[in-house]
C-alpha cells in the first residue's frame, strides 16, 4: 500500500471507530446502566437462596427505611420540632410511610389484628400445647374437662401477675390467655422508644427504591425542608439520619468524584512522565490518542455487553491508560533500523513482541470472565476491550503520521553498565535480598475481606449511620435471624426447626419473632380436626371458672367467638397468615413476608451472634455485613484459582513463543515482582484482600510485557528498550495516584500494580548489571 | 353514765379527727390555694429512698373476689418504684424511667419502653410518689381534703390516654407517711394498694439495687 493511501486508511479506520463508538456512548442511559449499589457486585443468581433472599430484601423492602435521630437541647420544644419534622416528611410523597419511634399505633394496630384472628392463629399452637400437656399428664379426667379446668386454674394464676391490670379488658374475651400467652413469649418485640437521651426518633419508609434517583435525591431535599421546618421551633435542632438512599447517594458523588479526578491526574501522571523523558514536549499529544482511545474501546466493549455495570470498574479502569500506553510508547519510541525504514516494515518488525504481550494478557484477563462476581467480569472485559483498543490505536495513530518515531533523552536512555565488578556484586545482592522477600514474605499474608472496603464513605459517615442505628436498638448483643419458605407454611415450618436448634445452641436466651403469633401447619390441621371434640368445651369451662372464683357471666363474648369458631369451616393458612401480614405497620411489618417464593419470619434473639445455623433449617443470620463478607471471601479464592489458571496460560503462550530457555526467563520477572510484591506486604503485616489479588493480576500482566520487550531486544544483543523504563514510570505513577484514593480497594489494586511494575523495572534495570557478560550498548 | 357516754363521745370525736376525708377536698390550683399543701408535699418528696411492705387487694370485673398480693415496695427519685411481690408469686415490678420491667423468680426479665405520650396506670405512679407538686398539675386535677394529720388526694387524669387506663388515683396518708394508694376505673376494677410499714431515707445497698432495679 502506497504510504499516503495507508495514512487515509489508517485515519479512516479510526474515525469510523472512533464515531462508532461515541455514538453508541451517546445513546447510553446512565443512570440506568451505571451502579453503585454495593449488592450490585452480588451475583443476581447466587447460588445461595439465603443470600439472594438477603439481597432482594435489602432491595425490596428494608432498603427503605430511613432513620432519624432529631436532637434539642429543650425536651417540650424538642418533641414539637420531631413534630414537625415528622409532619413535613409526611406530607411529601417521596415518603410512603413516616412514624415517631414512640408511636404506638403499629404495636396497637399488630394487638387489635392479632385479636381479631386470636382462634385462627393463637388457639391452633395453644391447642397443641395443652393437648401435649394432657398426653403427658396422662389424667383420667376426659379433654374437655381437663382442659377447661386447666384454663381456669390458669387465668387464676395469672390475676396474680402484674401484668394481669394491664389486659383486664381483655381477660373476658380471652380467657384462654391467647394474648398474653403470645406476648410473654416475645420479650420486647414490640417495644418502642420514642426518644433517646436527647434526640426524638424518627421512622421512615421511602416511596421508592433507595438506589434510584427518585429514592436519593426527593428524598434528601424534604429531609433537609424538614430539618428547617423543624428548626422554626427548636432553632438548636440537630439531625443525625442514615439511609440507604442518602448514603447511595454520597457513595455514588463520591465514587464520581474520584473518578472524575483519578482519571485527570493519572492523565496528567502518564503525560507528565512522557514529557519529561520525551526530547519533544510537544509529541507527548501523539500518546493521548492511545490511551484514549483504549478508554473509550474499553467503555463500549462493557457497556455493550452488560446490562449494568458497576461505577467501581471505571474507577479502576481509568488506570487502564497506564497499561494502554505502553504500546505507544514502545511503538513511538523503536527508531528505525534503516533510514526510511516505512512503517508498515517497522510494525512488521515490531508485532511480534506487541501482540504476544497484548494478546498474552488479554488472554488472562479473559480469564476473569469466569468469575462468579460480576465486578471481576466487567473487569475483565473492560481490560480486554481497552488492550485491544490500545493496540489497534496505536498502530493507526502512528500509521498516519509523518514521522512515527520518536527520541527520549539522553538520562531515560543511561544505563548502569556492570563490567566493574562491584555493581555485578551489588546487583546480585540485590536481587537475592529481593529471592529472600519473595520467598519468605508470602507466608505471612494475611487476608480477610470487607464489602465496606468498597465504599467511598468518610469514616465520620459510617460513625453517623452505626450511631443512628444504635439509638434505634441495633446493638452487637443481639441477633437477627431471617427465616425463609417457598410458601408461609413451609417457612413456618422452618421456623419451627429453626427455635428448636435455636433453644439447644444458645440456652435460656430470649427469642422474639412474630411467627410465634402464625401456628404450625401441622397445628393448623390438628386444630381443623379438634372442633368435634370441643364441642363441651365452653359449659365445662363456666362450671371450672365458678370453682375458680370467676364470675361466668363476664366472659359472654368469649362464649360468642367460640361458638362462632366451632361453627365456622375450616380456613385457608395461607389466606390467615397473609391477613396478619397485610395488616402489619411502621417497623413491625418488615419481620415478615407471605409473598409465594419468598416468605420469611425475622427472629431477634437475645445474644451476640454466633453459631450459624445449618443450612437444612433454611435461616440465616441477617448480618448481612458478615454475610456479604464470607462471599467476597469465598469469590476471593474462585479468583485466585481464575488467576492462577490465567498466569498458567500466559506462560504457556510465553513457552509457545519463545521456547522454554527464553520463556522461562520472560516469566520469571513478572513471577517474582509479584512474589516480591506480596513478600514486602506480607513483611508489613498488611491484610490483603480480593483487590489485591486483582492489583497483582494486572501487575503481572504488565510485568509480563516489560519481559517480552526487553527479550526481544536481548535476542538482538540490545539492552531493554527506553520504552519499558517510560510505560514502567507511567504506569506506576497511575496506580500510585490510586493509591491515594479513598476507596480502600482501589488504594489496594493501585497499590499491588504500582509495587509491582516498579519492582519489574528494578528487576529490567538490575538483571543485565547482574549478567556476567556486558551488553552491546 | 353521763360520765361515760361523755369518755364515748370524746373518742369518737378522736375517732372522727383520725378518719381519712372519706370524700374528694377542693381541686388545687398551682398560685392558688396550693400553699397550705406546699410543706406536705415538699416533707413527702424529700423523704428520700422508702421501704415499706404492702398488701395489693386487685378487684377484677370476672372475678368475684379480690386478688391479694403481698411484698415490700422500694422506691428512691433516681431509680424509680419497684414493687417486689412476695405472695402468692415472686415477681418483680420495675416502673422507672426507661418504662416498665418485669422480673420473674428465675430472673427472666421482659420490659416495656416508656411511653410519655400515654403513660400507663403503673407508669403514673411515679410522679406521684415523688410528690412533685408542680409535674402532677401538669398530668393530673388535684383535689385535696385535710382532717387533721390525715390527708387525701384525689388525682384524675387530664389525658384521654391516660384516662384510659386510670379513672382516678387516691393516695390517703397521716402525718408524713403515705397509707393507701387507690386506682380506681370503676368498683369491679380496681386496685388498692395498703402501705405498712416503712423506712425513709433509706439508702439501698448494692444488692438491693442490683436486684430491684435496673
Amino acid at each position: 500500500m502506497e504510504p499516503a493511501r495507508q495514512k487515509w486508511t489508517a485515519r479512516a479506520l479510526l474515525a469510523l471507530g472512533v464515531a462508532l463508538g461515541l455514538l453508541w456512548l451517546s445513546r447510553l442511559d446512565y443512570a440506568a446502566k451505571i451502579s453503585t449499589d454495593v449488592l450490585d457486585l452480588i451475583p443476581s443468581a447466587e447460588r445461595s437462596p439465603e443470600l439472594a433472599l438477603a439481597r432482594s430484601m435489602a432491595s425490596e423492602r428494608q432498603a427503605r427505611v430511613a432513620l432519624f435521630a432529631l436532637s434539642g437541647p429543650d425536651a417540650e420544644r424538642r418533641g414539637r420540632a420531631a413534630t414537625v419534622f415528622a409532619d413535613t416528611l409526611r406530607a411529601d410523597p417521596a415518603f410512603a410511610e413516616v412514624r415517631p419511634m414512640g408511636d404506638t399505633g403499629p404495636r396497637d394496630a399488630l394487638g387489635r389484628q392479632l385479636f381479631a384472628q386470636r382462634f385462627e392463629l393463637l388457639l391452633p399452637g395453644w391447642l397443641a400445647a395443652r393437648k401435649a400437656e394432657y398426653a403427658a399428664a396422662a389424667s383420667a379426667a376426659p379433654w374437655p374437662e381437663w382442659l377447661a379446668e386447666r384454663t381456669a386454674a390458669d387465668l387464676e394464676a395469672f390475676m396474680a401477675k402484674p401484668e394481669a391490670m394491664a389486659f383486664q379488658d381483655l381477660v373476658p374475651a380471652d380467657p384462654l390467655l391467647l394474648l398474653p400467652g403470645l406476648v410473654a413469649q416475645m420479650p420486647g418485640f414490640a417495644e418502642t422508644n420514642g426518644s433517646a437521651g436527647d434526640r426524638a426518633l424518627i421512622w421512615a419508609r421511602t416511596s421508592a427504591a433507595p438506589l434510584s434517583e427518585a429514592g436519593q435525591g426527593p428524598v434528601i431535599a424534604v429531609v433537609e425542608r424538614a430539618l428547617t421546618a423543624a428548626r422554626t421551633v427548636e432553632p438548636a435542632a440537630q439531625l443525625q439520619w442514615v439511609s440507604i438512599g442518602r448514603f447511595a447517594a454520597e457513595n455514588r458523588r463520591r465514587i464520581e468524584g474520584e473518578m472524575s479526578s483519578l482519571n485527570v491526574i493519572s492523565l496528567l501522571a502518564v503525560l507528565g512522565v512522557a514529557a519529561l523523558c520525551l526530547r519533544r514536549l510537544w509529541q507527548t499529544v501523539h500518546l493521548a490518542p492511545v490511551v484514549l482511545g483504549a478508554l473509550l474501546g474499553a467503555w463500549v466493549g462493557v457497556t455493550l455487553c452488560f446490562d449494568r455495570v458497576h461505577v467501581l470498574v471505571f474507577v479502576v479502569g481509568s488506570l487502564l491508560g497506564g497499561v494502554a500506553i505502553d504500546y505507544g510508547f514502545y511503538l513511538y519510541l523503536q527508531p528505525a533500523v534503516l533510514a526510511g525504514e516505512p512503517y508498515r516494515s517497522k510494525v512488521r518488525r515490531l508485532i511480534k513482541p506487541l501482540l504476544a504481550s497484548a494478546l498474552t494478557t488479554i488472554l488472562g484477563f479473559s480469564l476473569l470472565f469466569f468469575s462468579e462476581l460480576p465486578l471481576i467480569r466487567q473487569l475483565g472485559l473492560f481490560v480486554s476491550c481497552g488492550l485491544i483498543a490500545a493496540l489497534a490505536s496505536a498502530l493507526l495513530w502512528f500509521g498516519q503520521l509523518d514521522r512515527p518515531y520518536t527520541d527520549t533523552w539522553a538520562f531515560a536512555r543511561a544505563r548502569l553498565h556492570g563490567e566493574h565488578p562491584a555493581w555485578r556484586l551489588g546487583s546480585r545482592l540485590l536481587l537475592l535480598a529481593g529471592a529472600v522477600v519473595a520467598l519468605v514474605g508470602p507466608w505471612r499474608l494475611h487476608w480477610r475481606d470487607d464489602i465496606r472496603e468498597l465504599e467511598a464513605l468518610p469514616a465520620a459517615a459510617r460513625a453517623e449511620a452505626q450511631g443512628v442505628r444504635a439509638l434505634f436498638g441495633e446493638t452487637a448483643r443481639r441477633t437477627v435471624y431471617l427465616t425463609r419458605g417457598e410458601s408461609p407454611a413451609a417457612a413456618r415450618a422452618a421456623l419451627g426447626r429453626f427455635l428448636g436448634w435455636h433453644a439447644s445452641q444458645f440456652t435460656g436466651a430470649p427469642v422474639a419473632s412474630l411467627g410465634l403469633a402464625v401456628p404450625t401447619p401441622a397445628e393448623w390441621a390438628a386444630a381443623a380436626a379438634e372442633r368435634t371434640m370441643l364441642g363441651d368445651f365452653a359449659p365445662t369451662l363456666r362450671v371450672a371458672l365458678e370453682r375458680h372464683g370467676f364470675d361466668p357471666g363476664e366472659f359472654g363474648s368469649f362464649y360468642a367467638e367460640w361458638a362462632k369458631w366451632l361453627a365456622a369451616p375450616a380456613g385457608e393458612y395461607a389466606a390467615a397468615v397473609r391477613a396478619l401480614a397485610d395488616s402489619l405497620q411502621g417497623p413491625i411489618a418488615l419481620t415478615m413476608a407471605t409473598e409465594p417464593g419468598a416468605s420469611w419470619f425475622v427472629t431477634v434473639a437475645e445474644h451476640a451472634p454466633g453459631a450459624e445455623p445449618p443450612a437444612e433449617l433454611a435461616t440465616i443470620g441477617l448480618d448481612q455485613l458478615q454475610s456479604l463478607n464470607r462471599l467476597f471471601s469465598r469469590y476471593r479464592v474462585s479468583a485466585l484459582w481464575l488467576s492462577a489458571i490465567g498466569l498458567s496460560l500466559v506462560g504457556l503462550s510465553v513457552f509457545v513463543l519463545y521456547g522454554l530457555r527464553r520463556g522461562v526467563r520472560i516469566f520469571a520477572l513478572p513471577a517474582g515482582s509479584c512474589l516480591f510484591a506480596f513478600g514486602v506486604l506480607g513483611l508489613a503485616g498488611q491484610t490483603l484482600n480480593l483487590f489485591h489479588l486483582l492489583g497483582a493480576f494486572l501487575g503481572v500482566c504488565l510485568s509480563h510485557n516489560y519481559a517480552i520487550f526487553t527479550a526481544e531486544n536481548a535476542a538482538r544483543g540490545d539492552e531493554p528498550p527506553p520504552s519499558i523504563r517510560l510505560s514502567a514510570l507511567t504506569t506506576a505513577s497511575s496506580f500510585g495516584v490510586l493509591a491515594l484514593s479513598s476507596i480502600p480497594v482501589v488504594a489496594a489494586l493501585g497499590t499491588m500494580v504500582a509495587l509491582i511494575v516498579t519492582t519489574a523495572l528494578v528487576g529490567v534495570e538490575l538483571e543485565p548489571m547482574a549478567r556476567r557478560r556486558a551488553v552491546r550498548t | 353514765m353521763k360520765q361515760l357516754l361523755v369518755i364515748l363521745a370524746l373518742l369518737l370525736s378522736a375517732g372522727a379527727r383520725a378518719a381519712v376525708p372519706s370524700a374528694p377536698g377542693l381541686e388545687l390550683v398551682a398560685g392558688g390555694n396550693d400553699a397550705e399543701w406546699t410543706p406536705l408535699f415538699a416533707a413527702l418528696a424529700g423523704q428520700g429512698g422508702v421501704r415499706s411492705t404492702f398488701t395489693e387487694n386487685r378487684w377484677f370485673s370476672v372475678k368475684k373476689t379480690p386478688v391479694v398480693l403481698h411484698g415490700e415496695l422500694r422506691h428512691s427519685d433516681e431509680r424509680g418504684l419497684s414493687l417486689h411481690y412476695t405472695e402468692p408469686e415472686e415477681q418483680v415490678m420495675l416502673v422507672d424511667a426507661k418504662g416498665l420491667m418485669l422480673r420473674d423468680a428465675k430472673g427472666r426479665t421482659r420490659s416495656m419502653a416508656a411511653d410519655p405520650r400515654a403513660p400507663r396506670m403503673d407508669a403514673s405512679l411515679l410522679p406521684v410518689l415523688r410528690f412533685d407538686l408542680p409535674a402532677l398539675l401538669k398530668l393530673f386535677t388535684l383535689r385535696a381534703a385535710r382532717d387533721g394529720d390525715d390527708w387525701r388526694l384525689d388525682f384524675a387524669p387530664r389525658t384521654p390516654e391516660l384516662a384510659r387506663h386510670l379513672s382516678t388515683l387516691t393516695v390517703e396518708g397521716s402525718g408524713e407517711r403515705v397509707r393507701r394508694l387507690e386506682f380506681r376505673r370503676s368498683a369491679k376494677q380496681r386496685v388498692e394498694v395498703l402501705i405498712e410499714e416503712t423506712q425513709t431515707g433509706v439508702t439501698f445497698t448494692a444488692e438491693e439495687e442490683k436486684r430491684f432495679f435496673r
